[in-house]
């Protein structure tokens, strides 16, 4: 799993598209919708590893229970659906601009020497 | 070798086996083992007394980890500075600036400890306290203490006005500071924050901004080089890595709907300034196109037919992505244009809840009761907040919300000046007001604070 796919996700995050989390396309219908929620909860619930990642254009992410309810419980609503399909990527090729940040690891602070609660 | 000097050595040997290989033993059982030791040491002695006294050296060693040795040893790690500030200076106790001296002494080396105790930290706190007028060094090693109990935040505003703001100072508390911003900025990756240090009056400063943002002279360098690239361990941080560099065009997709969902999700991942506005005005012109053009077209009519939903749900859908960039604005700064449509809603939202903001921050400073144990450092906290609170305002909602907000922020301001000047006797903190303020009377024509140019006491005398 990546840095990135363990760090915390806000709800608007596009990474959470309840689309990804349940690996539906946007035209799957209701039906699909819970079969596929109820089997990776069961899934995640005997501890299986294959469901507890998810892939987006951007990098695996985490998959819990609780994510995998609230993207039924999402797409349930036809308004916050039809939210959710709009805002659904369907050129994956979304390419960010060259990323400048210091790796994750890396603490300034620490390398020179300055102790400072995290 | 006789043979009872054999047999004492071979636990012996053992023992120091197991002292370095730290094993953790019941303690019963490291008693008994070691008390057998101790208790056989003599025979060694009687046996031949040149053999004996050649193994004191291992004895010890078998004592090594004993609780006594491990209580002399926490001793020995306990901060000295403090003692030894304490020592040298009580003849000089009545003295402000030796005593913010021995704060920040303590304070700089508590800093790289990863043992300190909160006993340590409020040894700092008594000392930098009590001083009517906090100079320079006592600021630091307030900064540094706030730093250290976890408040980063504020330790940044107290540092950025050591560096930002005044010139002068102790030289070891302004490069203590410089260093915080420099390394708080690669933390926090908002490597953009080098236009901070370039505004500096401080060359150094100017030097370090100049590396980090590519530009480097061979003056520059030498500098930044006697500072921070001396170390031998820099050679770790990725500072050519780090340089900011300009935002490489993405691709993004033909179609609108999707260029602007494209737009939408690069902008929320954003991890840089420099790609955050880059997205946020992409985002804002791709909506913008969506809902104006597309929209009335009719072209989310057939789903919305579809889910059996209502039309205002595609109004909702604007709303919802309106907060998203309203939300972006707010946690970081975007370069803003003239704009239309969808970002001058967010632009005019965002800016009423910073200007209330600033509202906020004048009836708190009205209603504060100066304290009497951390001499000024608040009033330099509040002066910081209230700048980058203010800056935020007027570059996000434009001139007339700059006049608005310099109106408002006046009064509180010329009462700063007058407490630091009356009650503080910080000058640097009335001179750095007072000059931030007639740049501003001139910028929004305030004519009446244009008396501070040349009476700047004035303001004290009522």
């Amino acid at each position: 799993m990546s840095e990135r796919a363990s760090q915390a996700v806000s709800p608007s995050d596009p990474r959470r598209n309840p689309f990804f989390v349940l690996g539906l396309a946007s035209q799957a219908t209701a039906t699909e919708i819970e079969r596929e929620g109820r089997k990776l909860i069961a899934q995640l619930e005997v501890g299986s590893k294959k469901a507890s990642t998810y892939s987006t254009p951007w990098g695996p992410m985490a998959r819990t229970v609780d994510v995998v309810r609230e993207a039924m419980v999402s797409l349930r609503d036809p308004q916050t659906r039809f939210q959710h399909e709009v805002l659904l990527p369907k050129d994956s090729a979304v390419t960010a601009p060259r990323d400048v940040t210091p790796p994750a690891s890396f603490d300034a602070f620490e390398v020179l020497g300055w102790n400072l609660p995290r | 070798m006789e043979p009872t000097s054999l047999i004492t050595l071979l636990p012996l040997l053992w023992l120091l086996r197991m002292g370095l290989r730290r094993p953790q033993r019941p303690v019963a059982a490291q008693l008994l083992l070691r008390g057998g030791v101790l208790a056989v040491a003599p025979v060694t002695f009687v046996s031949s007394p040149v053999l004996g006294f050649a193994l004191t050296p291992l004895w010890l060693a078998a004592l090594w980890s004993w609780p006594f040795v491990l209580l002399v040893t926490r001793f020995a790690r306990r901060p000295w500075h403090v003692y030894w500030a304490t020592l040298l200076l009580w003849p000089f106790e009545l003295r402000d600036s030796w005593r913010a001296g021995a704060a920040f002494m303590t304070a700089r080396w508590l800093v790289g400890r990863a043992d300190r105790a909160p006993s340590d930290l409020a040894y700092v706190r008594a000392k930098m306290g009590r001083p009517k007028a906090v100079e320079a060094i006592g600021m630091t090693a307030f900064g540094l203490v706030t730093a250290m109990d976890g408040d980063l935040a504020t330790a940044r505003m107290l540092f950025e006005a050591l560096v930002v703001e005044t010139t002068e100072g102790c030289v070891e508390a302004r490069r203590t500071a410089r260093q915080f911003l420099v390394l708080d900025m690669l933390r926090r990756g908002e490597l953009e924050d080098v236009v901070l240090l370039a505004e500096s009056d401080d060359p150094l400063c100017r030097a370090i901004a100049a590396r980090l943002s590519g530009r480097t002279t061979r003056r520059a360098r030498g500098r930044v080089e006697q500072w921070i690239l001396g170390r031998p361990d820099l050679e770790r941080i990725p500072f050519d890595t780090l340089a900011p560099s300009k935002v490489s065009e993405p691709r993004l997709p033909n179609d609108p709907l999707d260029r602007a969902v494209a737009c939408h999700a690069g902008l929320l991942l954003a991890d840089t300034r420099s790609a955050r506005t880059f997205y946020f005005h992409r985002a804002c012109e791709t909506w913008d196109h969506v809902f104006d053009v597309l929209v009335p077209e009719g072209a989310f009519d057939a789903r919305v037919r579809e889910l059996g939903i209502d039309r205002s749900a595609v109004y909702a859908l604007r709303r919802r992505i309106k907060a998203d960039l309203a939300d972006v604005l707010r946690a970081h700064w975007v370069e803003l244009l003239p704009q239309r449509g969808i970002a001058a809603e967010v632009r005019e939202e965002v800016a009423e809840e910073i200007v209330a903001d600033v509202e906020l921050w004048a009836q708190r400073l009205e209603a504060r009761v100066p304290s009497t144990t951390t001499g000024n450092v608040y009033d330099w906290i509040e002066y910081r907040a209230m700048r980058r609170m203010y800056g935020d305002a007027w570059r996000i909602g434009g001139p007339e919300t700059r006049a608005v907000l310099y109106l408002r922020v006046y009064p509180c301001l010329t009462n700063l000046v007058a407490r630091a000047i009356n009650d503080g006797f910080d000058f640097r903190l009335a001179r750095a007001a007072t000059s931030w303020m007639r740049g501003e009377a001139w910028a929004v024509g305030h004519e009446r604070s244009f008396a501070l140019h040349t009476r700047n006491s004035a303001a004290a005398k009522r």
